[in-house]
């Protein structure tokens, strides 16, 4: 019995003395905060949360394609904001960074990060490990090389999202691992190509290095913690020292597992080794004294002359060295007793004060779970998912409409005898006459229309009349119609101009209508509204494809059929859908296909 | 229990550690390459990757991961069984040390006389050493970020905005080795400093007997001027947060849209997926 006893109590005082530290606690406490959303790891159909809170920047590395996040990462925000150019999201996004750099500062890698966490986790793995040195300092300024690629790039080109598309394995272990380890996102395995073998690979050469070196991928790597570096002197939180008391052992620096010249400086992520170890306790948190207790030294922070010699003078690395330094500075023994003398300075105690240790535990934690309720079990679903397709292979297209883009325009002066306006009839369908002048009217011949049915290629003669000589501009939209299909097999794109596979492949699809020659229809859907619809002409323009043959379809979300979200599936882009010559959807594909993949389907459906 | 003995075991173990891991690494690294090359070789149109293909190399990988996991939990053990009391050392690295020296030359100038004289001209030429090869790494970074931003800029370099990726692609092939070969000359110097400062540490520590060590103030430790940059960094965010909030580009979206736009959408390459 008293060995049982003994055997729990030795499991006790092992679990006491290895139980995780305060800073430990936070990281697990804001991981969890981030990725509130645990359903999302198990809800096939709610693939990642689409809520109002992802407006909200985290302050950590949180992929925004992982199941559970809840917020946007701030490093894929930036990037997006630079693609597009746009300069409210840009200062949005800036100012975001600013106050969490401000506030915070680099405490925000050693307390909230998830992917601090993890890599800290790994590098608990017991082996024998690479000291940092002259060659991890000068590394450590790959960084900021990266932060400037990470800026030049995307402002260079649009659509190259560089930091996230090439490097980053939060998104790649989050992200694309959370998504693909769902066994209902195994159509998800069919776009992996040469970007997930670089990304997997590199994902594994980050875990391993992250084993032997702390935290690789934050002290070499990572840009947001090159952009928090920045802030990190003058933040608000963090580490200071106090040089009046600073004694130049050097205790600090070789505490520290980052590649800080001084206390403080920009590599410094506040985990507060250098608080422990420092012999004169010159070294503090700042706003320490809202914090925590102040607590007298109980001895001497040092007990005997010697050991002051040691301290103050030649930093010795050897006892033999020791003892001769010691016997060198006999003669500064009157500096030895005025130090000695000197008021102590007092040693923060690790008590916090009361109050933060009362509140702070209640209020965490009743934030923490009332984040995993709200997003776990208030939150319902849509009620059109979302999340997945609602068609699949072998079922009837639905009915749908959708007007189209590059729509032609002609800006005229309507009399009472009547202005003439002829063009060609670039789609087959429905084309609505859109005027802008009320009381000006459009005929066919005699006959007053306000749509006709044409073919591609007729060639349209319309006549413009009005009471008195009126100024007008008429549109003339065409429609593409799942009903009128016309037994051909016919290809619906879903793409997003922020997309680079979807904006790369368009050109293919063109490719191929052209060589079919008008025997398949193809159309590339852009999830639309009234405001963006300039945006997505210009687009259309500035890339040529205004003269292609194809159609470029606006999907708008008010539509009482949105096809973006019947046949969009998963929130992801680009994806094509094949209807076969018998109105029946016979491939549904996820991910850029190249011009043969393509064609391969295409046949297939024809044969089908 | 013996020191030695116990240092030896958590060596071995360690070790055999790190092989381990590497050898998990190299299998997963291994497993990726073959699906991806295995689907090339067959051609377009063959399956790369799928659910069943993974699943089939990942039952390859798993009896090992779990051996892997046993075995980490056993060094831990381990490691506590046979824990050694190590003390921690001061920081040797030369170049601190050197610096820690400087700090007590700051306000003692004057009393370089006698003795300490040939010392004092030793420690200038030091100096000029140390000067010349921290010029040689500024100027090595400097031609690097100015062919950097030259390629980077250039009207030719850039040319063909449909093939995005292969452009960025040129781009590290050509840059990226201009940023190693400077990162390589900043760490020989790095070196090079290291090993002078080393040489000179015994006549620097009698050059600076019974001297105190000064610290100096910087423009970050006047307090009133911390006070007044925190004041106007902390508006400019916030100001730039309401203006992202308010202003509205061409299209009448205001910066909280494209930020949910983006979030809300999974960016299939942006993880990885293609």
């Amino acid at each position: 019995m008293a060995k049982i006893k003994g055997f729990f109590i030795k499991i006790w005082q092992w679990l006491k003395d290895h139980a995780p530290t305060r800073r430990r606690i936070i990281q697990v406490y804001s991981a969890l905060l981030f990725n509130a959303n645990i359903k999302g790891f198990f809800k096939p159909n709610e693939i990642i949360y689409t809520g109002n809170t992802k407006v909200m920047c985290v302050p950590g590395l949180n992929c925004y394609s992982c199941p559970g996040a809840v917020g946007a990462c701030p490093l894929g925000s930036l990037q997006n904001a630079l693609l597009l150019h746009s300069k409210p999201t840009i200062m949005y996004i800036l100012g975001i960074l600013v106050l969490f750099g401000m506030f915070l500062g680099r405490t925000i890698c050693g307390f909230l990060c998830p992917m601090g966490l993890f890599q800290e986790l790994l590098h608990k793995i017991r082996s024998p490990k690479l000291k940092k040195n002259k060659v991890t300092r000068v590394l450590s300024y790959f960084k900021y090389v990266l932060l400037a690629l990470l800026i030049i790039i995307p402002l260079l080109y649009k659509g190259i999202p560089f930091f996230c598309k090439y490097i980053c394995p939060a998104g790649t272990f989050e992200g694309g691992i959370g998504i693909l380890s769902e066994a209902a996102n195994s159509d998800f395995f069919a776009m992996l190509d040469y970007l997930f073998t670089w990304k997997f690979a590199l994902l594994v050469i980050f875990i391993v290095a992250c084993v032997f070196i702390f935290r690789f991928f934050c002290r070499f790597i990572c840009p947001l913690g090159a952009i928090y570096g920045f802030f990190n002197k003058i933040a608000l939180l963090g580490i200071k020292l106090d040089k009046d008391e600073c004694i130049d052992c050097g205790k600090c620096i070789d505490a520290c597992p980052m590649d800080i010249k001084k206390v403080g400086d920009h590599e410094c992520i506040a985990c507060g080794k250098c608080v422990d170890v420092c012999p004169v306790n010159a070294i503090s948190w700042k706003g320490s004294k809202f914090i925590f207790k102040n607590k007298e030294a109980k001895n001497p922070v040092v007990d005997s002359p010697i050991d002051i010699a040691k301290l103050k003078n030649v930093p010795a690395n050897t006892e033999a060295e020791n003892r001769q330094v010691t016997a060198e500075n006999t003669s500064t023994s009157q500096e030895v007793k005025t130090a000695i003398n000197k008021p102590q300075k007092p040693k923060y105690s690790r008590q916090n004060k009361l109050w933060l240790k009362i509140t702070a535990p209640i209020v965490a934690t009743v934030v923490l779970v009332s984040a995993l309720v709200y997003y776990n079990i208030i939150l319902k679903p849509d009620p059109m998912p979302s999340g997945s397709s609602v068609v699949q292979v072998g079922d009837e297209v639905p009915s749908f409409s959708l007007e189209l883009y590059n729509v032609p325009q002609a800006t005229l002066t309507a009399t009472p005898t009547g202005v003439s306006h002829s063009f060609t009839a670039k789609f087959d369908g429905d084309l609505k006459i859109q005027i802008s002048a009320n009381n000006v009217k459009a005929f066919n011949g005699d006959v007053e229309v306000s749509s006709l049915v044409v073919n591609k290629g007729d060639v349209v003669n319309l006549t413009f009349k009005a009471d008195i000589n009126t100024e007008f501009t008429v549109y003339f939209i065409s429609y593409f119609d799942t009903t009128k299909l016309n037994g051909k097999v016919t290809v619906i794109n879903f793409w997003q101009e922020t997309c680079d596979p979807c904006v790369a492949e368009i050109p293919h699809f063109e490719d191929l209508y052209d060589f079919y020659n008008g025997q398949i229809n193809m159309i590339a859907i852009n999830d639309d509204d009234d405001y963006t619809r300039r945006r997505i002409q210009a687009f259309i323009d500035a890339r040529g494809w205004g003269d292609y043959d194809m159609m470029f379809g606006r999907c708008l979300p008010d539509d009482v059929f949105n096809a973006f979200k019947v046949l969009g599936g998963k929130n992801a882009y680009p994806i094509t859908v094949v209807i076969d010559t018998n109105g029946k959807v016979s491939n549904i594909t996820q991910g850029g296909l190249s011009y043969d993949e393509l064609k391969l389907i295409v046949e297939t459906a024809m044969v089908s | 229990m013996d020191k030695v003995f116990a240092l030896k075991i958590r060596k071995i173990f360690g070790w055999i550690t790190v092989g381990l891991t590497v050898f998990l690494g190299a299998l997963f690294l291994g497993n990726v390459l073959d699906i991806y090359f295995t689907g090339k070789a067959k051609g377009v149109g063959a399956v790369v990757y799928s659910r069943e293909i993974a699943s089939q190399h990942l039952a390859t990988i798993l009896p090992f991961f779990i051996f892997y996991v046993v075995w980490v939990i056993a060094v831990l053990v381990i490691y506590t069984k046979f824990k050694v009391d190590t003390k921690p050392s001061v920081y040797s690295e030369p170049v601190y040390i050197f610096k820690r020296y400087q700090k007590r030359l700051i306000s003692a100038n004057a009393l370089f006389e006698g003795d300490r004289e040939p010392l004092f001209a030793q420690y200038n030429s030091v100096l000029d050493k140390i000067k010349k090869l921290k010029i040689i790494t500024l100027a090595v970074w400097a031609v690097a970020i100015i062919a950097f931003l030259v390629y980077m800029f250039l009207p030719s370099s850039f040319t063909d905005k449909n093939h995005a990726t292969e452009e960025v692609l040129r781009m590290a092939y050509i840059v990226l080795p201009i940023f190693m070969v400077a990162f390589a000359v900043n760490i020989v110097c790095n070196y090079v400093i290291s090993n002078i400062c080393n040489g000179f540490l015994p006549s620097f520590k009698d050059l600076t007997k019974g001297l105190k060590p000064v610290n100096t103030s910087r423009f970050y430790d006047n307090k009133k001027f911390i006070l007044i940059l925190r004041i106007v960094i902390i508006f400019i965010g916030a100001l730039f947060i309401i203006l992202g909030i308010a202003l509205k580009d061409n299209d009448g979206k205001n910066g909280v849209f494209y930020v949910l736009q983006k979030a809300i959408n999974i960016c299939t390459e942006c993880i990885g997926l293609g």
